[in-house]
């Protein structure tokens, strides 16, 4: 056996060097692909033991959380849960990985709970130290475990944390900043929104919806700062202002609209005119037939055509009419029939001479006018 | 060092081809895929960081989420469409419709809808934005559980022309368009709309997503519940294939925004921009890759600055082919489809106006997903010849094909280590198992024969004058595994691995894959 | 006749189906869960419920369709639509196919066993 490995290797040092690396190259190949299989073997096997660790875990505290959540405890009680689950999870190699399957527990109870249950969940997850773990995460974590810190931060409801959480409102990470932005929202409601007062950074489209849909939680409110905002440089803040004016509606600054009417970005003004629809403000009327004439862009005029059948009167019946008739863009005689059909102008609709619509216009009078669609 | 007779100097310089081709071009075909599979490796880790926390209920009861019109052109469908559109109806989303295209069917695929669904006609009116055959009715359903369904039924003109109708007739900001016998995940449409939400700087025109292979994964009720491997070779060939193309390839293009090819299978768009730069094309048997490019062109020639997007979850499954004649049919297909594409608009081909896509991805594609199997046959054909002659050194060139295989093998092995890590969708040890044994066999079996039908389909393409849809074939598209989702990007490294690319459906093979 | 009232609980994340068993045992019901709406559908053929509470996204039969066939056929047992989605749409749609009551989650776990007693109250009048 030994004297053949000594052949093999005088056999490989006396080929020329291009033989060598080929060699070389095709035993490292084999050598890395065996060892990637055996790798993925093992990851197998280690997820297969932490999700066995998972289960047992979720059996055991499971029960512990249901009594602290559903019956009343006294504080001796409670300390003894505590201490109990720190039990089950306590472990010197898996202390860590043990403390996240708690985690995500009590946040997924969170979640789906409320009133007086959603109390002591949050006792719970103070007192079992899990919210010390996530402000050090988010002190010392990479972008996505500090993403994920305030996030965990803001469904458990830790007040407390709050004036941290605001100095990431900016920041420089997206996802650091959203999350950052949406726990404010969520922690100090409308008061911690002066954040976007001076925001620099754009907010996408997702982070709009999402701020929302929290800032929907605190309904009917006033909220002061909107007149800044739809003032501000950034135009994601004026259009998440304009969001939030038309769904929380926001009735106060509604005479700023009219100067949001020409705005340089077709976004902002599309925005605006919806908004001035959902709040009623027909005071605007003159100013949208202005910007129909100015604007190119379709969906702003199509905007302004709904506009005036939701706001307008016969004057603006008028207009439509003009538009149903002379209109090329379908999507604008669509819209003209739409608004005269809103208006409650059948009469419009219908009166038409013979041969003044044309063909388009009368297919589309009978779109608009057939309820089923 | 010279081995061979250098009278001939025909044999020489064929030679001196062959020894390019051999390692000059390999060595350059294996760096690119090792830095595609790189970057893919981070961007998935990155995408999945980002998804530990991401909830997509304050988007899913949004009243501002953007409105998206589903388009889902069938053609004799009758025996899966009811299914089919539940589980369409069923996506989760706050905002869409559903556009259901009857392309001329001629079996009772309408009739069967009108019943289920309880349709009547009613008088819409169609914006022919982009020129269709006639449509001959519109649907909408009586019960109002299914107000946001539309049915379309227009005269036959193939799978681009459906598409067209549908979005003449369609009222959402975006499209979703899909093949109706895919299985969409439920949030699917959640998940390919965040790109577009997200995206501040930029205008993304496209999003596209993955598919993945459901031959014997376990589906009920149209919703897949269990994944397994599939049993036949052939699938298990693809399924390899799919995971090294999506897995690695799309997502690596897709974070260097130089995606050319947005599966027709699965995918997104802006659809004002789709409308201005025409819609599907009708005379392309690859109109989903076609339709890509140029909107990328369009938006570039306009001065749009934009950005196509692409989610690595896995979010759309579909049947492959399980037999080789089927399979042949398909790639055949998808060259022609590829091909013609790349030559209409081949002055893509380094103007450094396109930035990206013309510097790297259409060079790219050039090279690795049309050329790439010509050079290789050409290679065997001169290898063949060579050992005949005895005029080069035919061991180093054994020892470096070893070389080859080694790498495809390691590549194969890394791509299912990075789905290991990933998404984790083959749970099962033995599955996993048989695809890596799959993977020892593919180099020598499947890969030789998908080189072939490349070859064939470049053949038919420039001498057989099988250039598209052909008037007198044109009359719909075919069954769903033979269609075919297109897939490349990262493969393995043979000396010019030609993933196959290309397009979708033709009309001219209608035969049932074997399922 | 036992005087426990009978509840289904239909909802596909066991721990809510645990943590919602747990709770509403302790208050003294009967209860009985299934994980998505055919199985529920299946148990509410098989037995008599007194309330039936349900989630609205689950796989193969939404909450939406639950409620829908089970007004169809006639069942008495009112339900309580217990569910993530808290649009005006969702609230709509889900009065719209018949549903008695209609909760988001997060929910107070108090709050649904006083709702629960008022629909046990009215539905045996």
């Amino acid at each position: 056996m030994r004297e053949f490995l000594i052949d093999i290797y005088y056999f490989l040092l006396a080929l020329e060097p291009r033989y060598k690396i080929v060699i070389f190259l095709v035993i490292a190949l084999l050598i890395s692909a065996a060892i990637m299989i055996s790798i993925v073997l093992r990851e197998r096997s280690r997820k297969n033991s932490i999700e066995a660790r998972e289960r047992r875990i979720k059996r055991q505290v499971e029960p512990i959380i249901q009594e602290i959540v559903f019956t009343e405890q006294d504080a001796s009680q409670f300390k003894d849960a505590i201490k109990k689950i720190n039990r089950i999870v306590d472990s010197t190699l898996y202390r860590r990985s043990n403390m996240n399957i708690l985690n995500e527990l009590i946040l997924y109870y969170h979640r789906n709970l409320g009133g007086e249950a959603f109390t002591r969940l949050e006792n719970l997850y103070r007192e079992i130290g899990l919210k010390q773990i996530a402000l050090e995460n988010l002190r010392n974590g990479e972008w996505h475990v500090r993403a994920k810190a305030i996030n965990d931060l803001s469904t458990m409801r830790m007040g407390e944390t709050l004036f941290e959480i605001l100095q990431y409102t900016d920041a420089e990470n997206m996802h650091v900043r959203n999350e950052a932005q949406y726990a404010a929202v969520k922690l100090g409601g409308k008061k911690a929104m002066s954040f976007l007062n001076d925001l620099e950074s754009p907010m996408s489209e997702w982070q709009q919806i999402r701020l929302l849909d929290q800032s929907r939680k605190f309904e009917y409110e006033l909220i002061d700062h909107i007149g800044p905002w739809l003032r501000s440089k950034n135009d994601t803040v004026v259009i998440f202002a304009l969001i939030l004016m038309r769904h929380l509606n926001q009735y106060h600054e509604r005479e700023q609209l009219r100067k949001l009417l020409y705005h340089r970005n077709e976004k902002v003004q599309e925005k605006a005119i919806e908004t001035a629809i959902e709040l009623a403000y027909s005071e605007c009327i003159e100013n949208l037939y202005e910007v129909y004439e100015l604007t190119k862009n379709l969906r702003v005029k199509t905007a302004v055509l709904k506009a005036m059948g939701e706001l307008g009167g016969s004057k603006e019946a008028g207009h439509l009419r003009e538009v149903l008739v002379s209109g090329k863009e379908y999507e604008l005689v669509m819209a003209a029939a739409k608004g005269l059909k809103r208006m409650g102008r059948h009469d419009v609709l219908t009166g038409y001479r013979e041969n003044e619509l044309s063909e388009k216009g009368e297919n589309i009078v009978k779109h608009v006018l057939d309820d089923r669609i | 060092m010279i081995e061979y007779d250098t009278q001939n100097s025909l044999v020489d310089i064929l030679i001196y081809i062959f020894y390019f081709i051999t390692y000059g071009y390999t060595v350059f075909v294996m760096i690119s895929y090792l830095i595609l599979g790189v970057i893919s490796v981070v961007q998935a880790r990155k995408y999945l960081r980002r998804n530990t926390y991401t909830d997509y209920l304050n988007i899913l009861q949004s009243p501002e989420a953007p409105s998206v019109s589903i388009l889902a052109p069938a053609y004799n469908e009758e025996a899966t469409i009811i299914e089919n559109i539940r589980s369409l109806l069923s996506v989760r989303y706050p905002n869409y419709e559903v556009i259901v295209v009857n392309d001329g069917s001629r079996d009772r695929s309408l009739t069967k809808l009108i019943e289920e669904y309880q349709l009547e006609p009613v008088n819409f009116a169609v914006n022919y934005k982009i020129e269709t055959k006639k449509v001959k009715n519109v649907y909408k359903s009586k019960d109002p559980a299914y107000n946001n369904l539309v049915v379309v039924d227009k005269e036959n003109g193939g799978k681009s022309d459906a598409l067209n109708a549908a979005l003449n007739v369609s009222t959402g900001d975006y499209t979703l368009n899909i093949d109706v016998d895919c299985i969409l995940e439920e949030d699917c449409l959640l998940k390919l709309m965040k790109p577009f939400l997200e995206e501040t700087d930029k205008n993304m025109i496209a999003t596209g997503g993955v598919v993945r292979i459901a031959n014997n994964c376990r589906i009920e009720k149209g919703r897949i519940v269990e994944v397994n491997v599939p049993n036949k070779l052939l699938a298990q060939f693809q399924t390899l294939e799919y995971l090294r193309s999506f897995l690695l390839g799309r997502v690596a293009w897709g974070s260097l925004d130089g995606l050319l090819l947005i599966s027709g299978a699965l995918g997104v768009f802006q659809k004002q921009l789709v409308i201005q730069c025409g819609g599907y094309d009708n005379e392309t048997i690859g109109e989903d890759m076609e339709l890509t490019v140029r909107m990328r062109r369009y938006a570039r020639e306009k001065g749009i600055d934009y950005v196509v997007g692409f989610v690595p979850d896995p979010l759309c499954w579909t049947e492959v082919p399980e037999s080789w004649s089927v399979l042949r049919r398909q790639r055949n297909r998808w060259t022609r489809g590829a091909v013609e594409t790349l030559l209409s608009h081949k002055r893509l081909f380094l103007n450094p106006f396109y930035g990206k896509i013309g510097m790297v991805s259409y060079p790219y594609w050039l090279l690795f997903e049309w050329l790439a199997p010509l050079i290789e046959a050409f290679g065997i054909v001169l290898l063949v010849l060579f050992s005949l002659l005895g005029v080069i050194n035919i061991s180093f060139l054994y020892l470096f094909i070893a070389l080859i295989y080694g790498y495809t093998v390691a590549f194969t092995i890394a791509t299912l280590y990075i789905e290991e890590i990933t998404f984790f969708q083959y749970k099962k040890r033995r599955q996993l198992l048989r695809l890596v044994i799959a993977g020892l066999i593919e180099p020598l079996m499947f890969h030789p024969f998908v080189v072939y039908c490349a070859v064939t389909g470049n053949w038919d393409y420039f001498f057989e004058g099988k250039k598209a849809w052909g008037s007198m074939k044109r009359v719909g598209f075919s069954r769903p595994t033979d269609r075919g989702k297109r897939i490349t990007g990262g493969g393995k490294g043979k000396k010019n691995k030609p993933n196959p690319a290309a397009p979708l459906p033709s009309n001219n093979v209608r035969t049932r894959p074997a399922t | 006749m036992s005087d426990k009232a009978k509840i289904l609980i239909v909802d596909d994340e066991p721990l809510i189906r645990d943590a919602l068993a747990f709770k509403l045992t302790k208050d003294g019901y009967d209860v009985d869960t299934a994980e998505d709406g055919e199985k529920a559908i299946q148990k509410i053929e098989s037995e008599e419920y007194h309330i039936i509470i349900s989630d609205i996204m689950m796989p193969f039969i939404s909450g939406f369709e639950l409620v829908k066939i089970l007004k169809e056929r006639g069942t008495d047992a009112p339900v309580l639509m217990l569910t993530s989605l808290n649009s005006e749409t969702a609230v709509l749609k889900a009065f719209d196919l018949g549903a008695d009551d209609f909760m988001t989650k997060p929910f107070s776990p108090n709050e649904l066993s006083v709702r629960i007693k008022k629909l046990l109250k009215n539905s045996k009048k």
